[in-house]
């Protein structure tokens, strides 16, 4: 045999399987074919014989490219792995070498990926995923809706009625917020959020107990049997997570009941709630007028129904009530998703969150393209080394692509890791400021969402700088001895970098500045009431021994003298709502020769002393006053709005206003006999509404639960003790719950200061990011003119001249930046504006202030690395490579 | 091999084909048609295998990673695909051989064997 030799040029790229078989068969025919001439065959014959020989050639053939075809997809993948493997290994080795870059890039990806993948993470749990009951699409919250088109909640005998009647819903529950209350026969007494509802409630969201049973037929009837139903957390907290419930009894409220029941973990409807009672057992007078609209609904939509059917019915059965009885305002009913009622006005809010985390990816990612960008440049001297030695161009992107995955990939799993504890930090700070919370996890969903935006870091930041690093020409790279190249088109691409970063904090100081502007406002909003040095202590009476209208009102009659007389106390009262904290219902009143229930305010159940106590101002008149007692004529106060709104032209005070539905006295006259300051009882930014106060004494059926407000002259909590042994002294069955005002309207800022600490941190974070980008940029520059600086100072460039050397091309990009910044924030703050209080989306003071932040920790974070540069020994410099 | 060898009468057993191309690719780099021919030739055209068959078997063994081809030029100046024996194949050959002289040589004492008297 010959031996054989190689090619002279080698394809570039290797046949198709198809054409490599048709070769070799086809050289074999011919070689056999020239064999048999040389034995003496004629051409011809020859080429037929050597077919023959060769048996099948069509079957012979396909086989052969079959297994060929396998082969060589086989062998690519094997290529590619093996490939793949040691880019992987490269790109590790060269991190554990460069580990302070490693720790900086990895570091900085994971607090923009953390951050996005947080925001994420909660976006997802809160307002994306489907609420954790069955088929949770068809559940829709139900509110009455007035001629006026406003939306009310239900009452009582309305809810009756729509339930009995309807037919587009399969089923209609009703309930009431969980109240703060004492509960007994636990590990130890405890204040609980217990919750009344009807015993539907678990069919109609269609979640089961996990252990025991949920309410049946005996706690369904009016007079039925007294049970509980517990939640998960506080059965695991304070019943010892028994399985066994026979003889397990709480106490709340001075009634004892069998705990029979046990609600799956997670389940939280109403929000807030331990333990559930049964409504259906009370007697439905109690439970309030068709004017008194005091309960949520949450019904679930038959199957084959939408909601827009199902209102139609609604709307038709709540007209036909309103007209067959006198009371009831609702002629219609509206019908609302269940998760949109629940999440929709987080949504804004959360949108802002998740687009303030991305700006702050994009700092991070800016400063990783920076990074990369001098990486490459550092490195162009090994890469024409590997080019030159004939390492594909290809092949090498494909290297500097892997590092940056590889280095996105460490920094996604440690912003997987920060994203958790921010989750964590989240649901345990804002519980009172977004709902749902408490379902936000860290699943598949953000784990995708995490992996996707690691690699397309990585692919988007990566691609440019690998692509213009591998893009030097071996011999120009080599011959500048390691320095690479500081091309104009360089110092181009740093500059937008580091425009870029200032721009995108500059927005998100901006965005964190103007809540902050806001949050001060609000902060200086005067409410109406003093919040200052009072005490605000919630008491609860047991029904059974106070059944009895009297019994109540002589309760707090005597509480009232004890408190008063505590040395330190300079008011006291009690009150049925606290402003910024209770629920703040209203009721239907009409003036004397009027149309009846033409009016709907706000009412507020007080004593005398209640105004004294807040420091609310009295406009004119009096007060109430203890002669204001049941039996006396009948007194009423109104606030500034209902006067100027219902009695513009006349003089209310000695006009009497019939008001009423609130509680089962129904409407009767009161005589107006003074007015008082507006106080902001819903939020602090929402202008005052309508509202009159009645007095305790006269209006005894709603006093079970009061506030005691007692304002001290020193600390209020000093107080404390002393008015819990008065509350023990006059009855040890009374649960109370102590806490100074300011704490509890403390949390009715929650939102807004959730808000504020997630954009705030945010903005933090990209401020240090753009400080840590500038002076990497500014680092390299020097460095990287090491020499051109020597030269300078060799000529005799003064200190001064080199700073603005090095600095100048970052400073005016810092500049660009604030600009851009300023004109872009100018713009997006507009989303905000909702979240604004008093403060305009473009505040010049803002804007100002934050432009005067970002430009002095710019130029800190140029000085100190440039100051190196006037270090720079020229001797030193010129005489290295 | 399941059909007759035309004219001998000797059949191929199964799997000795792998056996052979291995064998002959051990001494030298061949292309297909250099294989069948080493084979015809050193069999004195004993073993006359059905030449188009190597081919398949030929791409089976590079599949199985037991020899590697490349395309050469001949010294005739035509393009030639040339298959080589890799390690594993080397290694694989070894054991083949082992395993035919053992089943060669148990062959034949018990077809030389005789009966004895017990």
């Amino acid at each position: 045999m010959t031996s054989p030799r190689r090619p002279a040029r080698r394809r570039l790229f290797r046949e198709s399987p198809v054409a490599d078989v048709d070769r070799e068969l086809a050289f074999h025919i011919d070689m056999r074919a020239r064999e048999l001439v040389e034995q003496g065959w004629d051409e011809a014959s020859a080429r037929s014989e050597a077919r023959r020989l060769f048996g099948d050639y069509g079957q012979v053939r396909s086989e052969c490219i079959t297994v060929a075809s396998r082969y060589r997809r086989a062998a690519r993948r094997t290529t590619m792995l093996s490939e793949l493997r040691q880019d992987i290994g490269y790109a590790l080795r060269w991190l554990a070498r460069e580990r302070g870059f490693a720790v900086l890039t990895i570091v900085t990806l994971a607090l923009g990926i953390g951050a996005t993948s947080a925001a994420f993470a909660i976006v997802n749990g809160v307002l994306l995923a489907p609420l954790p009951y069955a088929e949770p699409g068809r559940l829709v919250a139900l509110w009455e809706r007035t001629e006026a088109g406003v939306d009310n909640a239900v009452a009582w005998p309305n809810y009756a009625d729509l339930r009995a009647e309807t037919r587009t819903l399969s089923g209609l529950a009703a309930y009431q917020a969980p109240a703060t209350t004492t509960v007994l026969g636990g590990a130890e007494p405890v204040l609980a959020g217990v919750a009344r509802v009807t015993g539907n409630l678990f069919d109609v969201l269609g979640v089961q107990p996990a252990v025991g049973r949920g309410f049946g037929a005996e706690e369904r009837v009016r007079g039925g049997s007294r049970t509980v139903v517990v939640s998960h957390g506080f059965w695991r907290r304070q019943l010892g997570a028994t399985t066994e419930l026979e003889g397990v009894r709480l106490q709340a409220g001075g009634i004892s009941a069998p705990v029979i029941g046990v609600m799956p973990p997670g389940f939280d409807f109403p929000r807030g709630t331990d333990v559930w009672v049964s409504l259906d057992i009370e007697d439905p007078a109690g439970l309030g007028a068709r004017s008194a609209k005091n309960f949520r609904a949450v019904g679930r939509l038959a199957a084959g129904v939408g909601r827009d059917g199902a209102q139609r019915e609604l709307s038709g059965i709540a007209r036909r009530i309103h007209e067959r009885v006198s009371d009831s305002n609702a002629v219609a009913v509206s019908l609302y998703d269940l998760r949109e009622q629940m999440v929709g006005r987080s949504r804004r809010a959360l949108y802002i969150l998740l687009g303030a985390s991305t700006f702050v990816l994009l700092v991070a990612c800016t400063n990783l393209a920076g990074a990369l960008l001098g990486r490459a440049a550092r490195r162009s001297r090994e890469l024409a080394v590997r080019a030159s030695l004939g390492a594909h161009r290809l092949r090498l992107v494909r290297q500097l692509l892997t590092e940056s995955v590889v280095l996105a990939a460490l920094g996604g799993l440690a912003g997987l890791g920060l994203a958790g504890l921010l989750v964590r930090g989240v649901t345990v700070l804002g519980p009172d400021a977004v709902p749902r919370l408490a379902e936000v996890r860290l699943d598949g969903w953000v784990l995708a969402f995490t992996s996707l935006i690691a690699m397309g870091t990585a692919l988007t930041f990566g691609t440019a700088p690998a692509v213009r690093a591998t893009a030097v020409e071996p011999f120009q790279a080599m011959r500048q001895g390691g320095g690479g190249t500081d091309a104009p088109r360089q110092r181009r691409a740093w500059s937008l970098l580091v425009a870029t970063e200032v721009a995108l904090a500059l927005l998100l100081l901006v965005g964190s500045g103007l809540l902050m502007r806001s949050f001060h406002r609000v902060t200086q909003v005067d409410p109406g009431f003093d919040v200052a040095n009072q005490l605000a202590v919630a008491v609860s009476l047991p029904p059974g021994k106070y059944g009895d209208g009297a019994a109540r009102a002589r309760f707090y009659d005597l509480l009232l003298e004890r408190v008063r007389g505590l040395p330190g106390v300079e008011h006291a009262a009690i009150t049925m709502t606290v402003p910024l904290v209770s629920f703040d219902p209203s009721g239907l009143f009409d003036i004397e020769g009027g149309v009846v229930g033409d009016g709907d305010a706000h009412y507020r159940v007080v004593s005398p002393g209640f105004f004294a106590t807040t420091r609310t101002p009295v406009i004119r008149g009096r007060t109430f006053t203890a002669a204001d007692r049941a039996g006396a004529p009948d007194v009423i106060l109104i606030n500034e709005q209902l006067a100027e709104r219902y009695f513009a032209s006349v003089d209310p005070i000695g006009k009497r206003m019939r008001t009423g539905g609130m509680d089962s006295r129904g409407f009767d006259f009161a005589e107006i006999v003074g007015i008082v300051g507006d106080v902001r009882f819903r939020s602090i930014d929402a202008p005052p509404q309508p509202a009159y106060y009645l007095t305790y004494a006269q209006r005894t059926d709603r006093i079970a639960g009061m506030t005691l407000l007692v304002r001290t002259a020193g600390r209020p909590l000093a107080l404390g003790a002393a008015v819990r042994a008065a509350v023990r002294e006059i009855d040890s069955d009374v649960a109370i719950e102590v806490a100074t005002l300011r704490h509890r309207v403390g949390e009715a800022f929650a939102p807004r200061r959730f808000a504020l600490l997630v954009l705030g941190a945010f903005a933090v974070v990209a401020l240090i990011l753009a400080a840590v980008g500038i002076y990497g940029v500014v680092s390299f520059a020097v460095a990287h003119r090491t020499r051109e600086i020597g030269i300078r100072v060799a000529l005799g460039a003064g200190a001064q001249r080199v700073l603005w050397t090095v600095s100048r091309d970052t400073m005016i990009a810092v500049a660009a930046g604030l600009a851009g910044g300023l004109i872009a924030a100018a713009a997006l703050t507009r989303l905000i504006a909702s979240l604004l209080f008093q403060t305009p989306a473009v505040d010049p003071l803002t804007y100002t202030a934050v432009a005067l932040l970002l430009l002095a920790t710019a130029w800190l974070a140029v000085l100190v690395p440039a100051r190196r540069a006037t270090r720079v020994d020229p001797m030193t410099a010129l005489r290295g490579e | 091999m399941e059909d007759l060898i035309p004219g001998m009468g000797m059949q191929l057993l199964k799997g000795t084909l792998d056996t052979l191309i291995l064998r002959t690719l051990s001494w030298q780099s061949l292309h297909g048609y250099g294989v069948a021919k080493w084979i015809r030739d050193q069999s004195n055209d004993l073993l006359k295998v059905e030449e188009g068959a190597l081919y398949p078997a030929l791409r089976r063994l590079e599949e199985r990673g037991l020899i590697e081809s490349e395309w050469l030029v001949t010294e005739t100046g035509r393009d030639a695909k040339y298959y080589s024996l890799t390690p594993a194949g080397r290694q694989q050959l070894r054991k083949e051989l082992r395993d035919w002289n053992q089943y060669v040589a148990a062959m034949t004492r018990v077809l030389q064997a005789r009966p004895t008297r017990s």
